[in-house]
């Protein structure tokens, strides 16, 4: 026995099981924190009660009478054509951003680098209102053309960014090689550097997809008069209330958001494997 | 054939004010094996790279079978390169990759698989047709890579440091692989290398590129025996280089003299006058360690010394000897010849003159 534990002072041992028990303790309250009011929502949208209170046991009644809610199914195929439409956009000028950023240099090109990541550093509900005064400006009609041009602001960036991280582990003599075999430009764009980057445009692609899914601010400020994505729709919804089909929406977008990001990793780490 | 089928005419390349090449006049045959060599940093693979297309050159004119390539993009130029990292596209298959440039050029079905049938066999690879690229072994990329550029049958094949990655032994199998289909598909080689025993061993022609300019641009034999510059006599193998100065000269004789000795050499092109600095180079095989006494022809000069090192080198004994305050020599013997000689000792030593080279210094 050591005279620490004869004395009845805290042990070396000791203090490490209490820094091991503290650091757990510390986690768990922090992804406590962060799902369980997911996991309660995901939780009453099976509540047989209209009422976001008890448990009354079991149902997924909730989620049949989705499809009842003429505007839902609206909202649903707005939010649909919307972010589909932006993927579109933001994919290709992102993934032609992120080549071109890698592989030339212009004066000012640290400035731009800035500039073009503002959009995701700024309050969104800035970028929302300048949005709508930007579109009343030019007299652009607000609508589902507005909120996919707005969607693509803040999404571009994450495509640039990803395209730009791929692009760093592309060896630029591939190019040349093509060159050398008797390709244009254009074909070795697509016969060589997309298909070699192509994991990286897909997983910004989903990142774009993803971000726009689930947007609310700039879809609220840009939407104009009947184009309620899903976010807005809900929203709307809540004003009569937090009803259990709020939650199994909520559900179903969290559900589909979750797996085009988990897609994307799972993307991003064959890439990397098959870089290897 | 006697017609060039590359023409370099005196190109020049500077990149933001630094010129890398500079005034290169180069003139290859059809069917030549020629080795652009010089050290890392000298120009030789931007040479390569204005040849390919893939840099423009500042100054000057390139043309490929009489036609000029100045303004022709790389696509369009009848060569291919073998890159020093082998450039294999990772997304493709080993067959994919060779059939790149014929589906480029649309070529029908049934002659592209007949056509990289046969380019892999020609580097024998045929066994690894359908294997993705990263599966395979540096030395069985390199073979796809010169399979990938040779299916297209170009004018010129160029070959940048294609065997730098390799370990020294696939170097050695590599090279001899390399002179077969050479000789086997008969185009034109250009090959860059910092390696001037593989220049050596592989080239008809060497050029010595040095600092952005050309050395000289000869066959192996005559680039060893008559370099044009200290440098090219440094650079290939190894030499012996001594401060002269031209003390005298006649009709057909210099007379030059150097901290230790002097001698008589007959005169070459060079336009040397008494009072000229000169360096002298002589290779270590050519010189000969006789005893103090022993008799010399005319013209050829002795110089005594000491001793002052050996190495062994296999069969033969690197002998050092100091000749005078600043000057240690080195000479190459047969571990025969060389027998007995002890360090301290003190020797003398001969050579020929017509294995010396004189530059004007």
């Amino acid at each position: 026995m050591s005279t620490a534990e004869l004395q009845g002072r805290p042990t070396r041992s000791d203090r490490r099981r209490l820094a091991s028990t503290s650091r757990i303790v510390t986690l768990a309250s922090v992804y406590a924190f962060l799902y369980i009011p997911i996991i309660i929502l995901i939780l009453f949208s099976f509540n047989n009660s209209r009422l976001n209170a008890t448990w009354m046991g079991f149902t997924t009644s909730w989620y049949g009478t989705l499809p009842d809610h003429p505007n839902m199914l609206n909202a649903a195929e707005i939010s649909i054509v919307v972010t589909l439409g932006q993927t579109v956009i933001s994919t290709v000028l992102g993934t032609m951003g992120g080549i071109a950023l890698h592989r030339y240099r212009f004066p000012g090109k640290k400035v731009f680098v800035y500039f073009l990541y503002i959009p995701i550093v700024i309050p969104e509900v800035v970028l929302a209102v300048s949005l709508l005064l930007f579109f009343n400006q030019v007299s652009f009609p607000l609508g589902v053309v507005a909120m996919m041009v707005g969607h693509t602001t803040f999404t571009i960036p994450f495509v640039v960014l990803v395209v730009r991280a791929a692009m760093s582990g592309f060896d630029s003599s591939l190019e040349e090689a093509a060159r050398d075999l008797g390709a244009t430009e254009w074909q070795t764009l697509w016969k060589v550097t997309i298909p070699i980057i192509l994991p990286g445009i897909i997983v910004g692609a989903l990142l774009s997809f993803s971000q726009s899914f689930d947007d609310f601010t700039t879809s609220f400020f840009v939407d104009g008069m009947g184009n309620d994505p899903l976010p807005v729709y809900i929203y709307g919804l809540m004003r009569h209330g937090v009803s259990p089909v709020v939650n199994a929406l909520a559900a179903i977008i969290l559900a589909v958001t979750l797996i085009f990001a988990l897609l994307g990793e799972r993307i991003q780490r064959v890439g990397k494997l098959a870089r290897r | 054939m006697l017609d060039p089928i590359i023409e370099l005419q005196s190109i020049s390349k500077t990149f933001e004010s630094v010129t890398v090449v500079n005034g290169v006049n180069m003139s290859i045959r059809a069917g030549e094996f020629v080795t652009l060599l010089g050290p890392s940093g000298s120009g030789k693979t931007t040479i390569l790279r204005m040849i390919a297309g893939f840099e423009q050159p500042t100054a000057g004119r390139i043309a490929i079978s009489g036609v000029e390539m100045n303004d022709v993009p790389a696509h369009r130029r009848p060569v291919n390169t073998v890159f020093q990292q082998y450039a294999l596209f990772p997304h493709l298959n080993v067959f994919d990759n060779i059939a790149f440039g014929l589906r480029l050029k649309k070529y029908p079905r049934s002659d592209i698989e007949k056509r990289v049938k046969a380019a892999l066999a020609m580097v024998r690879m045929e066994a690894h047709i359908q294997a993705k690229v990263r599966k395979l072994s540096g030395g069985q990329q390199q073979r796809v890579a010169i399979a990938r550029a040779i299916v297209n049958e170009p004018k010129v094949l160029l070959l940048d440091e294609p065997l730098g990655a390799l370990d020294m032994k696939l170097r050695r199998e590599m090279q001899l692989e390399l002179k077969r289909i050479h000789r086997d598909v008969g185009i034109t080689f250009i090959y860059v290398t910092h390696d001037q025993e593989e220049a050596m061993a592989m080239s008809d022609r060497v050029a010595v590129i040095h600092a952005g300019h050309l050395a000289q641009f000869a066959p192996p034999e005559e680039i060893y025996s008559q370099p044009s510059t200290p440098f090219v006599a440094g650079f290939i193998g190894e030499t012996n280089l001594i401060e002269a100065i031209v003390s005298d000269a006649d009709a057909d004789h210099w007379r030059l003299s150097t901290e230790s000795f002097s001698l008589s050499v007959r005169k070459r092109n060079h336009d040397i006058v008494p009072g000229e600095r000169v360096t002298l180079s002589v290779r270590p095989e050519a010189l000969r360690v006789i005893g103090g006494s022993q008799a010399q022809e005319p013209h050829q000069p002795i110089v005594t010394g000491t001793l002052t090192e050996r190495v062994f080198v296999g069969a033969m004994v690197k002998t050092f000897v100091r000749i005078g305050p600043e000057t240690i020599v080195q000479c190459l013997e047969t571990a025969v010849a060389a027998q007995g000689r002890r360090i301290g000792e003190e020797v003398a030593l001969t050579w020929n003159c017509d294995h010396m080279v004189t530059f004007p210094s």
